[in-house]
């Protein structure tokens, strides 16, 4: 589904991310980890053709993300407050969304009417902008538009970071079913190896701009990563 | 889709957070480029008169016709510093499935809609409409018309091309000022005459109306390059108009002899000049020491002095003029980090004093150049900065604390009025008629010279209570710090 050619990326002569190669499989859920500054924004702004790679490329469906849009019909992705449109609504953005998905209001009542917990009475059928939202809710609003569409690919930059406890369990949730049920290909960041780990089947670790690990989830997991970020 | 686009820019413009808050400021602008245009139109309406006025042995037809080459390179230039650029609001639609072709032809296509485009019409148009089609028939008319479209057309485009491109590397830069270069020097030492060109063409145009078509194949060939340029560019990181991390490194260690009031005017600094908007305020107040030459060298003034005393405050408090009006905004994001740290309010009080005394010594200093015109400027200038350290400058900082607003520190200066309000606009009152209170009494007396020391006189002894004032500034601030504070979280 995706696919990372010796992909570069510097910075006044220093690299913050090397990657040589990597697959991505379709309905793999594929969780990255590392400490700050590890390169994992980086790395996801360059999916999306947000950054220009100093060197290699990203393919999506065989295709370069650089060369043709044809992604954007089929990736839905949150990486940060810059990806919503802050002086509307949570209510205008969703409908802007809505035409641009081609949703009926319909449609758009019903996609929104799953969500109805998530939101808690806190977002719809408001007059708040985006930007007046606290960080949590800016995040449910990001969240929820990256899966409006029904996307195969679904690209999330710490999701879980600013939401409260009960927010975080359903959205584990949320994801899971999305992958059973829908055959989703998933790239998550997270500095949360928890939850990491029960949501992905793959974990790849990375540290300075390069892979140290990549491994299937399995029992274990979870003790490996501590006993790797424990210094 | 496009109405979508449409109603999201209005949208964003009567939703940003400075907008309501700054209403009042909003309104006036608005008054003032109302007033500019009606101008602009009374100039175009009266043109033909203007010019006849003006050269009384030429034809105006040929010196209007040579005269709007120069109007564009004027408009250009204008362009090339007011107007914003495009494409900042496409940041939050490049994830979207939205083709990004799309969103560039509609920034483009939308940047034609500005008053810019109206200026040539304004001016030009009556002339062509009571001179061209009585002379010219209407088909020279309408050619003409068409080539001046064509032209504003073309300026359009080429202006965001070049203010893009000379953002974009340091070769295009050296290119596109080396071809304004050119051009000015071909101009100045008669190789070509540009008003003769500009008369040329224009008069082309009327005699061959097909041929103006060519500004817009050109205009369409610009507005092409722009397109693949910011298709090819289209990256947040590229495309943003904040400043790369400024290369100034400075650290101000010799403040550091002063104390924690040294360390907070060396953040000052910092601040100033690592950001786009107090920078350029910086560079303004040098740049307008120069405002005593427009006064100085006039005979006429010479004989109403009384305003070289205006002029003197003016020139040596340019900087805390500026700077001060704003004293708070400027730490507006950071202003509960000053709150919660040790001597807060006080030491950043003090700092912000000495700084604009300092700002206040550095620009009297420079000043005495202008004693070239006769002692009696540096005396007057050396009274106003005596002045201004002791009177203005509390004065300023004190209306300052007035309802003040945040401001975005990388947006120009020129023409911003974000974080201007009610204080900001009355502020100029105090500080200009403050010296005129001890001054203009024994001036009309006749006693000028008492009158300089005596407002000089005035500022020692603001100065010499300035412990006492400081302290009534830092009570003031700790009084009003909630509600301020308060106001800076709200933006």
């Amino acid at each position: 589904m995706i696919e990372i050619k010796g992909l570069s990326k510097t910075y006044k002569g220093v690299e913050v991310l090397n990657i040589p190669d990597m697959k991505v499989q379709k309905g793999e859920a594929f969780g990255l980890v590392g400490n700050n500054g590890a390169g994992k924004t980086t790395f996801f702004r360059m999916i999306l053709d947000l950054i220009r790679p100093t060197a290699g490329e990203v393919l999506s469906k065989n295709i370069a993300v650089s060369h043709s849009e044809d992604w954007k019909f089929y990736t839905g992705s949150f990486l940060d407050e810059s990806f919503l449109i802050d002086y509307l609504t949570p209510d205008e953005y969703f409908n802007f969304l809505a035409t641009l998905h081609k949703f009926s209001q319909g449609d758009l009542e019903e996609f929104l009417n799953q969500f109805h917990d998530l939101f808690n009475g806190e977002i719809l059928g408001k007059t708040k902008y985006i930007r007046d939202l606290s960080k949590g809710n800016q995040k449910k609003v990001g969240v929820v538009a990256a899966l409006m569409g029904n996307p195969e690919i679904l690209i999330l930059d710490e999701p879980f970071a600013n939401l409260d406890p009960t927010t975080q369990i359903r959205l584990k949730t949320l994801l899971r079913e999305l992958k059973v049920k829908h055959q989703m290909t998933m790239l998550i960041s997270s500095h949360d190896i928890n939850h990491v780990t029960e949501v992905c089947e793959r974990i790849v670790i990375l540290e300075k701009g390069i892979i140290q690990k990549d491994i299937q989830t399995s029992e274990s997991t979870l003790k490996d990563l501590e006993e790797y970020f424990t210094v | 889709m496009i109405k979508d686009l449409l109603v999201q820019g209005y949208k964003n413009y009567f939703r940003s957070p400075v907008w309501g808050k700054s209403l009042a400021a909003n309104i006036v602008l608005s008054l003032l480029a109302l007033m500019m245009l009606t101008y602009v139109l009374l100039g175009g309406l009266f043109l033909i008169e203007i010019v006849e006025r003006l050269a009384p042995n030429s034809e105006p037809r040929t010196v209007i016709n040579g005269l709007i080459l120069y109007y564009f390179g004027i408009e250009f230039m204008l362009r090339f510093f007011l107007q914003g650029s495009p494409v900042l609001f496409i940041e939050p639609y490049l994830h979207l499935p939205i083709k990004k072709g799309r969103m560039i032809h509609f920034m483009l296509k939308k940047s034609a809609f500005s008053a810019f485009n109206l200026l040539a019409f304004l001016l030009f148009l009556p002339f062509a409409l009571r001179h061209l089609i009585p002379e010219e028939g209407l088909n020279g008319a309408i050619g003409w018309i068409l080539g001046l479209i064509g032209l504003v057309f073309l300026n359009q485009y080429l202006g965001i091309l070049v203010k893009k491109k000379l953002s974009d590397s340091v070769k295009s830069t050296v290119i596109i000022l080396g071809s304004i270069l050119v051009l000015i020097l071909l101009e100045y030492f008669g190789v070509v005459k540009f008003s003769e060109v500009s008369a040329a063409l224009m008069n082309q145009f009327s005699i061959q109306p097909i041929l103006s078509i060519i500004p817009f194949i050109l205009g369409l060939i610009i507005y092409r390059a722009n397109f693949t340029f910011l298709a090819n560019n289209i990256y947040p990181e590229e495309l943003s108009t904040k400043e790369k991390p400024a290369k100034i490194r400075g650290d101000f260690g010799f403040l550091k002899k002063f104390g924690a009031t040294g360390e907070l005017i060396a953040l000052e600094l910092k601040l100033i000049l690592r950001h786009k908007r107090p920078r350029t305020l910086l560079i303004m107040s040098g740049f307008l020491l120069l405002y005593g030459l427009i006064f100085y060298p006039q005979e006429e003034y010479q004989e109403m002095s009384f305003i070289f005393v205006f002029v003197g405050v003016f020139i040596t408090g340019l900087f805390f003029i500026n700077h001060g009006q704003f004293m708070l905004s400027w730490q507006g994001s950071h202003f509960d980090f000053i709150l919660t740290r040790k001597g807060g309010i006080e030491e950043y009080i003090k700092a912000k004093y000495w700084m604009y005394t300092a700002s206040c010594f550095a620009a009297f200093v420079l000043s005495l150049a202008y004693i070239f015109f006769g002692w009696k400027i540096a005396l007057i200038n050396l009274c106003a900065f005596l002045f201004n350290v002791g009177i203005n400058i509390p004065m300023v900082m004190s209306i300052s604390m007035f309802n003040p607003k945040k401001i975005d520190l990388n947006k120009g200066a020129a023409f911003n009025y974000q974080g201007v309000g009610a204080a900001q606009w009355l502020m100029a009152l105090p500080v200009m008629i403050g010296p005129y209170l001890f001054y203009l009494p024994l001036y009309l007396l006749g006693h000028e010279i008492l009158g300089i020391l005596l407002v000089g006189c005035v500022g020692i002894i603001g100065f010499l209570f300035r412990e006492k004032i400081l302290m009534k500034l830092t009570e003031r601030l700790s009084l009003k710090r909630h509600k301020i504070a308060a106001g800076f979280r709200a933006q």
